[in-house]
């Protein structure tokens, strides 16, 4: 089975086009995962000084205080989100991009019938729910343990 | 084939076939330091939690995921660039095979296929002491993140 993921249109055009263009979206895709990753790290730094507040109000026995930054961190946590998808999504074109960008690859389309079955990973996922569902039950410790945060 | 355009063929596939190799080799290092990461970010949680700081638990869980996540993508990664690393390997074989009069098929190629190519997220969804240890918090944590009120 080809893996949909190297059937989109975007991974099929970049396999054709010259090693000058192919480096340039490599570039613009490096930086937009730059920038995903610096939301995501500047929103669990975030998360980090509100659970902080938590101990310290917690330690000083203000019950509301401590309960509010609590909100802001579980609230914190499940908008953090769209911003994991985002990044997940940007930093597998980013690694698609790059690996491609080798001399004499071969896409997995192009492979040997032989070769039909491995294993790509998230590359072999057929929809972006699917990517979804996935990341949650094998990132989220909160999941594994059973804890729906939704 | 001519001799020349197999010398020729030979000569690209083990070029891109080194190619592969050093990739594999980098993308392993990448990993081995996410590890680490890991380790260290799911030590974080527990102390966390020993300390009865569920809500700095929590906190770290983001970053937690983030390397986890980049985890699966270089695992993903991998997969890609071993299957070519073996495609070009593959071709090398049979190439000198033939060169040999060793004969082959579809079936006899098929089983030349190496068995953990089919088996890499299986590898990387790995069960660890982390979760079995976090799970005996699991009245806690299940407390702040359903309801936003909790102790600490």
């Amino acid at each position: 089975m080809i893996p949909w993921y190297f059937s989109q249109d975007g991974v099929r055009e970049f396999h054709k086009e010259s090693k000058a263009k192919k480096e340039k979206k490599i570039l613009k895709q490096r930086q937009n995962v730059n920038q995903n990753r610096a939301i995501l790290v500047e929103k669990a730094d975030a998360i980090k000084i509100s659970a902080k507040k938590v101990s310290r109000w917690a330690k000083k026995g203000d019950k509301h205080r401590a309960t509010e930054a609590m909100m802001s961190v579980s609230f914190d946590l499940q908008n953090a989100e769209p911003a994991l998808t985002n990044y997940v999504n940007n930093l597998l074109l980013l690694r698609v991009y790059e690996i491609m960008n080798l001399e004499g690859y071969v896409d997995p389309t192009t492979l040997p019938e032989a070769m039909a079955d491995i294993d790509y990973g998230l590359y072999s996922l057929s929809t972006e729910d699917e990517l979804r569902d996935l990341l949650s039950q094998a990132t989220d410790p909160l999941a594994i343990i059973g804890i729906d945060v939704k | 084939m001519s001799s020349k355009a197999r010398l020729e063929n030979i000569k690209a596939h083990t070029l891109s076939l080194k190619e592969f190799v050093n990739t594999t080799e980098g993308i392993i290092s990448g990993l081995a330091i996410l590890r680490k990461k890991i380790t260290k970010s799911e030590k974080k949680i527990l102390n966390a939690l020993e300390s009865g700081k569920q809500a700095e638990a929590i906190s770290e869980i983001l970053r937690l995921r983030m390397y986890r996540i980049e985890e699966m993508v270089e695992q993903s990664a991998l997969s890609l660039v071993r299957s070519n690393r073996f495609y070009n390997q593959l071709v090398l074989d049979v190439t000198r095979g033939v060169e040999a009069n060793i004969k082959y098929d579809a079936e006899s190629i098929k089983d030349m296929v190496p068995e953990d190519l089919k088996e890499i997220m299986s590898d990387s969804i790995e069960a660890s002491d982390f979760y079995d240890i976090l799970s005996n918090y699991k009245d806690k944590l299940s407390e702040f993140v359903q309801t936003g009120e909790g102790t600490q």
